[in-house]
């Protein structure tokens, strides 16, 4: 045999794990390979595989390891060869994990953010981000919108208005929240949803004007289908589009017919400036 | 059975070096009792055999009884 020709070492039969092989005083070799099944059937306990190297003293030089434990009582057929790397059991990349500093979410389809929760690309990408609402809740996202009182909210509503144009200068004065009036003048839609806070009989005229600067316009909702109580709402809607001054009134209201009672809660009103003169 | 696949460095061994199967504990990384290794073989090149003088080692084998012996021509 030549030198650095191949030998076959066979390491059997079986043994206590102390089966192996050692070089006699005059020899040199380099294990290329080692293959061995390590039965488990009367392991104390779970095991990992394992190819240990010695010096001739007992000293142990290196132990390589397989990457999986094998459990008691089953058996495993183990091969070791020089630089390798056990296979990826996912067969894949890793799955994409997202958190948000509180919550954190494997294998992401989607992410609920804790409130005030800052979405960010993070690169050169667009952060493709669907809000929706679900149980109950809606989006925390409020643009040009306010709850204020026209006729019997409470003036505190205020704090949540939001009516500034694009330069930044407020729209509305609310220092009377009853009766909001323009700062800046321009063409102005408004949108008003609202409840009324009186029990309206079935067949009743509900009367629910809006006005801005100008003739009362006729937008109606409609007479009551049904008993209508403050606990129901909204209960209808208006709208309406005009020029507004500078210091002219928006004003709504819900007329029962029945009574003459004017009565409104909760609005909500959305005011748009369209276009400054 | 499960096959696996492990690196394992690539040594050279000399007088009295020897290589051996072990099952370690995966948390202690001690030996765990009543482990057999079966049909165990080894590859490997000789850096020393010349294979033209009697007494050179062909196939060693081992085993419990038969451990650290080789068959010699």
């Amino acid at each position: 045999m030549a030198s650095g020709d191949q030998l076959v070492i066979r390491a059997i039969p079986v043994g206590p794990l102390s089966g192996g092989y050692e070089t006699s005083l005059a020899q040199s070799i380099a294990v290329t390979s080692a293959v061995a099944t390590f039965n488990g059937a009367s392991a104390a306990g779970d095991f990992i595989p394992a190819l240990a190297f010695y010096d001739s003293s007992g000293t142990l030089l290196t132990r390589a390891v397989a990457s999986t434990a094998i459990t008691a009582g089953t058996s495993a057929e183990v091969s070791f060869y020089p630089f390798v790397q056990a296979a990826s059991s996912g067969g894949g990349s890793a799955a994409l994990e997202v958190t948000d500093g509180v919550h954190t979410v494997t294998a992401v389809t989607e992410i609920d953010f804790t409130s005030g929760a800052t979405v960010s690309s993070g690169g050169a990408g667009i952060a493709d981000v669907a809000i929706s609402g679900g149980g109950g809740y809606t989006p925390g996202t409020q643009v040009g919108v306010y709850s204020a009182p026209f006729q019997s909210c409470a003036p505190t509503v205020a704090v949540n208005a939001s009516f500034v144009h694009s330069s930044g200068a407020a729209l509305l004065d609310l220092s009377n929240p009853i009766l909001p009036t323009i700062l800046t003048a321009g063409v102005y839609s408004v949108h008003v949803t609202f409840q009324a806070d009186s029990v309206f009989t079935v067949g009743s005229g509900i009367f629910a004007p809006l006005a801005m600067n100008g003739p009362v316009p006729t937008n109606m909702y409609g007479a009551a289908t049904a008993n209508l109580s403050p606990t129901i709402g909204p209960l209808g809607e208006v709208s309406n589009t005009n020029y507004m001054r500078v210091g002219d009134a928006l004003q709504t209201w819900v007329v029962n017919n029945d009574t003459g009672a004017r009565f409104i809660e909760w609005p909500t009103i959305v005011v748009v400036l369209i276009a400054v003169p | 059975m499960a096959d696996q696949v492990a690196s394992m460095p690539l040594l050279v061994l000399e007088g009295g070096a020897y290589v051996q199967f072990e099952a370690v504990d995966p948390v202690t990384g001690v030996n765990v009792a009543g482990v057999a290794a079966q049909d165990g073989t080894f590859t490997a090149i000789d850096l020393t055999d010349t294979g033209d003088t009697a007494g050179d080692v062909v196939v060693p084998k081992v085993s419990p009884s038969y451990f650290a012996t080789e068959e010699t021509v």
